[in-house]
């Protein structure tokens, strides 16, 4: 007697008004899932990742953070700024160079990411990786 | 030069640029503080005032990361690109597909000569003798000079002797209704001099014989010395350099009560002191007199 396949189930998960959305939650663990493996890169410091209720920072050195955090959310705001100041349109990145080290923001979703870098890294590389 | 035709011949240099940049769509120059200095024709000023207030605080919180050298904002339209120059940053709009490399190579090398230019033409009638070497004070210096440094001073001495002469014979009668008077050796003696840590700072408006102390020392001296003001300071290097420098209250608050001695760059540059380095600071000078 052949074994009776068992039909496929597919699980669906409901949406509802009040949880985050599915394809959300999937974009934001992609995007932790890249920012893992750029932060394992040569030269990477650290990256700070804001969204319109948590944030989270993963930086080498702690004592950083706040001056860090501090620069990055100024730096995307002056940005933004600058942007409606002079009809840019909505801003792909913005790359902060200091005399010691990079920094590059930009926003995917409702995620703002900050990433800091040596000035040795190309910031366009860390681009892609994100893409 | 007065600031409006320093601005001019920056404005000049930036429409020069412009023309040879096509991908330039406007561009304008701010102070480290935010103040457009000047700008390229097409720009829009009421933008340019608000960039301006937006960056002025970007370029305070820097420091995290040793200061502000460039940024570049990539919008679907165009690009904003700021670098820093010396004490200015260079603010340019550009074209989307903007050769940057180009950009920054034509910028990088034409702005930083213009300003050295401006500056060494803007320092001559603003500070006709801004480095005097000392001293009225009758107490001879704490270590003897080298020999190398004494030839330095001495080619100093003769480079601005014209403009040393003429100052040191015709001003003081000029000046005679609130002639400085110059303290007794005795009283100058017994106040003792203080070691403070040289910060450098420069600009096109800064008057190289002129140096920033903070309020306390300055009142401690008065207090000792039964002044109201000290006018002078003597600085002297741990190498035996010297120098007599105006004295006035450090402009920035941040950089209050922390031991500092601002010097502008020029004068750094002739008393050989790096920023960070320790200097000797006396009294030369009251301005007025109990």
């Amino acid at each position: 007697m052949p074994l009776k396949k068992k039909p496929l189930q597919i699980e669906v998960e409901e949406q509802v008004d009040w949880a985050p959305k599915v394809e959300e939650k999937k974009e934001i663990a992609d995007l932790r899932a890249a920012l893992e493996s750029i932060k394992s890169r040569e030269g990477i410091i650290g990256y700070i990742i804001r969204g319109p209720t948590s944030a989270s920072v993963d930086i080498k050195d702690p004592s950083k953070i706040i001056d860090y955090a501090s620069l990055s959310a100024e730096a995307i705001e002056s940005g933004e700024n600058l942007s409606n100041a002079f009809g840019l349109g909505k801003i792909c990145d913005i790359i902060l160079e200091g005399k010691n080290l990079k920094i590059l923001s930009l926003t995917k979703g409702e995620q703002q990411l900050s990433i800091f870098m040596e000035k040795n890294v190309d910031p366009n590389s860390i681009c892609k990786g994100i893409e | 030069m007065n600031e409006e035709i320093f601005n001019i011949a920056l404005r000049n240099a930036l429409i020069g640029i412009k023309n040879a940049l096509t991908d330039i769509n406007w561009a304008f120059i701010l102070t480290n503080n935010g103040t457009v200095v000047t700008s390229e024709e097409n720009a829009v000023d009421p933008n340019m005032a608000k960039a301006a207030s937006s960056f002025q605080s970007l370029a305070e919180k820097a420091g995290a990361i040793g200061g502000l050298d460039n940024m570049l904002i990539t919008g679907e339209k165009g690009k904003v690109y700021v670098s820093s120059i010396d004490d200015f940053y260079l603010v340019a709009g550009l074209a989307k597909n903007a050769d940057l490399v180009y950009f920054r190579t034509i910028t990088g090398a034409v702005l930083p000569t213009i300003l050295k230019v401006l500056d060494s033409v803007t320092s001559l009638p603003l500070t006709p003798a801004p480095f005097k070497p000392t001293s009225p004070i009758p107490s001879p210096p704490a270590k003897p000079i080298p020999s190398e440094l004494r030839i330095e001073d001495e080619e100093e001495a003769t480079e601005e002797e014209e403009y040393a002469e003429a100052e040191e014979t015709e001003e003081p009668e000029i000046l005679e209704p609130s002639k400085p008077k110059r303290l007794e050796a005795h009283k100058l003696e017994n106040v003792p001099s203080q070691q403070l840590i040289v910060d450098r700072f420069g600009g096109f408006m800064v008057k190289a014989d002129t140096v920033q102390l903070d309020s306390d020392i300055l009142k401690r001296w008065g207090a000792l010395l039964g002044a109201k003001e000290i006018g002078e300071v003597d600085i002297e290097t741990f190498s035996g350099k010297t120098a007599r420098c105006k004295a006035k209250l450090i402009n920035d608050s941040k950089l209050e009560g922390r031991g500092l001695v601002r010097i502008p760059e020029k004068t750094c540059q002739l008393l050989d002191v790096r920023r960070g380095e320790l200097v000797r600071v006396k009294p030369a000078m009251l301005d007025e007199s109990d």
